[in-house]
This record gives structure tokens, sequence and C-alpha cells, in this order.
């Protein structure tokens, strides 16, 4: 494990120094893979992505000022790599799904909450991978990562009602998704 | 249960996370991929756009200081003309008074009726030629080789004429010339009685075409152009040219459908990604780029001229299956920029004359749309040199 702390390796990889780079690339990837990976369909993907924003940090590093979070600073530019990739992805593989842009319905779980308890990581991981790319991403977003609807919305370029429907679509797909593996279970 | 609490009961397990995840880092992956150069290098490449810009308006101004002073040095030109001529008329006269005292007798009063330009003068040249005829051959008349004379210089030199006169007979070189003109025939004299004729200014309009290859951050490109140039001075001129530039640029250009125009840039996706992504569904292009490049231009020497001017250029690749699509180039960063619908740029070259119709060129262009382009878009420069031969005939050239 690195000997640096972290703001020695900022500084580190803001001077070009190689291993500071190294160093802070090992201790933060694990982390920063499991952001990416709720993103993506499979974990080739992930990994991919992972190391796509890691490379997008180090030459950006010197546009980090020290205001606020520095793991932060990473996040959100793994999520972006990731809205990236998915932007491109939904247009290749042309499945963009239609939603209304002055959606207010909510969608509210109708599970209980020890079911979350007894699921595990990965299974519930998966669920959320199944999701349609696209409520997954705003899903992620908004319940994840804490944005706003207003912020999804100018990042996903698309309304905050659309964005409020896609978060719903997802929670009514993992919520039979849910059931379904509770109902396995028992 | 509250929805609010599956949320945050989801979150936290996301958050939590598992055992060992699938994927291990990589550093040698990404190592070679990571710019380790500090970023105040780019800070350098600046000025260059400022510049260049600024030696454009130097030659620009170098241009028309150049032409005023062309004005008026023609003008001094003329005045200093009339001067030499006047010592040339007063050879010619030396000449004159040498043949047949009748022949001339019968000129002056022809010209005198004849010339409705009093102050115009022969030149030097003509003179000379026909100097160097006649020495060569004394057989040839003075007139039929257009040695011209004027009522001015005859007038203005008179005392000179009466005092050549009076020195006539001492001379016999030039006395044998059977076949002077005749008072009948005035029509054959050349009288020197414009700019053209005189050769003071070489005002010319002319036709061109080029080829040409392009070297710049783009790739390589050939470029196919035609041009009109028009003469202001004898040292300044102005140049048009309308060009298609074929960019060999598919190893570096990719088409991105205009859907995903809003990217923010800051977060563009790195090369890697890009070029994964580019490979199943985005277009490789080789991009089409009409121009038109007014410059103007400075006669350094008789064969090298400098000329600068403003560049615009038009993207004219077309869409595919009705779907707008927006052209990105990877940069040296890893980052991608669009490539300018409408690219605006300058442009320095040097002309060098390898014959009179035949021109080598050395063109350096200097995009600037990261100047004025909306700062949430990402663009590039598509900066070049271009070598180039131009082809040009001259449409009211002096004969």
């Amino acid at each position: 494990m690195s000997n640096y702390s972290e703001q020695e390796l900022i500084e580190g990889c803001k001077a070009g120094d190689a291993h500071c780079q190294e160093q802070l690339y090992k201790l933060k990837y694990e982390l920063f893979y499991r952001v990416c990976v709720r993103y993506t369909k499979c974990y080739a993907d992930a990994e991919q992505l992972t190391n796509d924003g890691f490379i997008k940090v180090f030459n950006n590093i010197h546009k980090y000022e020290g205001r606020g979070s520095f793991e932060g600073w990473i996040r959100r530019i793994m999520v972006n790599t990731c809205l990236d990739h998915l932007k491109s992805k939904k247009v290749r593989e042309n499945r963009q799904t239609i939603a209304p842009d002055d959606y207010t319905e909510h969608v509210f779980f109708n599970i209980p909450a020890n079911i979350i308890d007894d699921i595990a990581y990965e299974d519930l991981l998966k669920i959320i991978q199944e999701v349609p790319p696209t409520s997954q991403a705003v899903f992620n977003m908004f319940v994840i990562e804490g944005y706003s609807h207003r912020e999804i919305a100018k990042e996903m370029n698309i309304s905050e009602g659309t964005s409020q429907w896609h978060v719903n679509n997802a929670r009514k797909f993992l919520q039979e998704k849910i059931k379904m593996m509770n109902l396995e279970v028992k | 249960m509250e929805q609010k609490n599956i949320d945050q009961l989801i979150k936290e397990k996301m958050e939590k996370g598992g055992g060992a995840i699938p994927s291990k880092p990589q550093w040698e992956l990404i190592a070679s991929k990571i710019n380790v150069q500090p970023p105040a290098t780019k800070k350098k490449a600046l000025w260059i756009p400022w510049a260049i810009a600024a030696a454009v308006i130097a030659i620009m101004f170098v241009g028309v200081n150049a032409l005023w002073t062309t004005k008026s040095d023609s003008l001094l030109d003329q005045n200093n003309v009339v001067i030499k001529e006047v010592d040339q008329s007063q050879t010619d006269l030396d000449v004159l008074n040498e043949t047949d005292t009748e022949t001339n007798e019968d000129i002056l009063p022809h010209q005198s009726q004849k010339d409705p330009y009093p102050n115009t003068l022969a030149t030097t040249s003509e003179y000379n030629k026909s100097k160097q005829t006649n020495q060569g051959n004394k057989a040839t008349p003075i007139i039929d080789n257009k040695a011209i004379v004027t009522e001015k210089t005859v007038t203005t030199n008179q005392k000179s004429v009466e005092e050549k006169e009076s020195k006539t007979e001492a001379t016999s070189e030039w006395v044998d010339i059977p076949s002077s003109p005749t008072k009948a025939n005035p029509a054959e004299w050349h009288f020197a009685n414009t700019d053209q004729d005189l050769n003071l200014v070489k005002k010319q309009f002319s036709l061109g075409f080029s080829g040409a290859v392009n070297y710049g951050n783009q790739n390589s490109g050939y470029v196919l152009a035609l041009s009109a140039r028009q003469d202001l001075s004898s040292k300044v001129f102005i140049d048009g040219s309308v060009s298609m530039i074929y960019n060999n640029s598919s190893n570096q250009v990719i088409g991105l459908p205009s859907s995903l125009q809003n990217v923010t840039m800051s977060a563009a996706p790195v090369k890697s990604a890009m070029a994964r992504e580019a490979v199943t569904y985005m277009p490789s292009v080789n991009t089409l780029y009409i121009q038109f490049n007014p410059v103007v231009g400075y006669r350094v020497v008789d064969d090298i001229s400098i000329s600068a001017g403003p560049d615009i250029q038009k993207l004219m690749n077309q869409n595919n299956n009705n779907n707008s699509f927006n052209y990105y180039t990877f940069k040296t960063d890893g980052t991608i920029a669009q490539l300018p619908d409408v690219d605006l740029g300058l442009t320095a070259q040097t002309e060098v004359n390898l014959s009179p119709n035949l021109k080598a060129g050395l063109l350096y262009r200097q995009g600037f749309n990261h100047l004025i382009a909306p700062s949430n878009i990402n663009v590039i420069n598509r900066n070049y040199f271009q070598f180039q031969f131009k082809y040009s005939f001259g449409v009211n050239s002096k004969k």
C-alpha cells in the first residue's frame, strides 16, 4: 500500500511523477471500478471505463484546485466517462427508450425493506445491470450518486420530467426483479 | 415502507460493496496513454495565433504602405523620366541632327500635329534599342525603330537642340540612313503616350490554377485551386483563390451523430475509448473542405512575393443516411475536439517565380476557431503547411 498521503500523491501526479500516478491508480482502482460497474452491462466494459476514467484523471489533474473532495472530483469524471459511453452505446444499439418529457407520476417500492438486506451485493448489482441503459444511469445518478433531477437533466440533455420517469422506470424494474428473486429464494 | 428508505438501502448496499471485484488494476495498460508533460507547455502555444495575426497585420500594413509609396514613386519616376528623357532626347536629337536635316525638319511638325499628349516621352529602353539597332545596322532609320521625341522635349530643350544643331556637322557616324521615314507615312510612327507604353506601371490581371500538398495536424491532404490576381501597382497585388482541400484524415477523424453534439467536452472520452467505439459504429472519414482565401501581396523582388490574408473554409462532407454527423478528431492529450463546419484562419505565403507562368509557393495556415467558438465547444484548429505549384496566365498582360 502507498506510503504517500493523498495530498502528496496529488502533487506528485500534477508534477507528472509516474510512481505517484501508479500509486494513486492502484489505491483508488477498486473504489471507482465499483462506480463504473453500476453503469455498465458487463465487467469488461466497467474495466475499460475505469481505465479510461483514470487516464482522464491524470491528464487533467492540474485542473483540480483542491476545492472539495478529491474522491468526489474523480467520481464525477468516472460518472461522466460512463455517461459518454452510454450515450454512444445508446445510439449504436438504437435502443433509446422513449420517455415522456412531462412525467410527474411517482412510483413507490412495494416491497419490505429487509428484502434488500437479504440480497447479496453481487445479486443486486446484477439486477441493476439489467435495468434499461438510460434508466440504469439515471437511477444510479439520482439514488446512489445523489444528483438532483435538474443536474441529471443537464448532464443527460433530457428534461427533468424525463429524468424522473427514468428513476421510476428503474424502480419498477428493480421491484419486479427483487420480488421474483425473493420468490425463487423462498 | 417509505420509498426513500428503500433508495437509501440500495445506495448503502452498493457503496458498501461485496467481495473481491473481478478485475485488477492494470497500470501498464494506461501508463503509456497518460500525458506526463506538464500542462504549461500547452499555454505556450497560445501566443502563436496572435503572433501570426500580428504578422499578417504587419504585412498588410507594409503592403498598403508600399502601395502608396509606389504610387508616389510612380509620379516621381515620371518626373524623373522627363528629366532623363530630356537628356535622352538630346541624344535623340543628336541622332536626328546627325541625319538628314530635311528629314528632321519633317518629323517635328508632324509630331507636333499628331501627338495629343504633349507631355509624353519615349522610353529609355526604346531609345537604347533603337540606338543599338542603328549602331548594328546603320541602314535602319531611327523613326522606324520608334525612337521618339516629343514636342515638350523639343520645346524644353530648344536651346540644347540649337546647340546640338551647331555640332551636327562635326558628327559623321549616323549620316548614312537611306530609308528615312517620309512625310507621307506618319501612321508608321509610334508615339509613346501611355503609362503602359512607358512601362511605368505593370498593372496586370491574371488567372491561374494550382495543385498543392498539405502537411499539418490533420494529416496530409491535397489541394486543387483556381485563382485570380490583380496587380495594384508594380509591387502590390491582391489575389483570391477558391480551392478544394481533400484531407486524408481517416486515421484521425470520426463522425459522431449530432445527437451527441452536446457531449460535455470537458468530459470527452479519451482516445482509446472513442477509438474503440468508433470502430463499431462511427464512420472514419476523409474530410473535404472548400476554401476561399483572399490575400494582399507584396513583391519583395521581381521573382519573390509574400502575401497574407484571411482564410474561410466550409466542410463539405455529406451526412450519412440523413443523419446529421459532426466530425471529431483526436487531440494529443487524448481528448477529442470537433472539426469546425465553418473553419476560419489566416494564411501567410511566399511565392517564387520559376518561369513567367509557373510559380512555386509555400503557405502556412493557422486556424483560430478556438478564439471564436463558444466556450463549451472544444474545436480543433487546422494548421498546416502547403507546398504548391501555380500556373498562371495574364488576361490583359502587357504586350
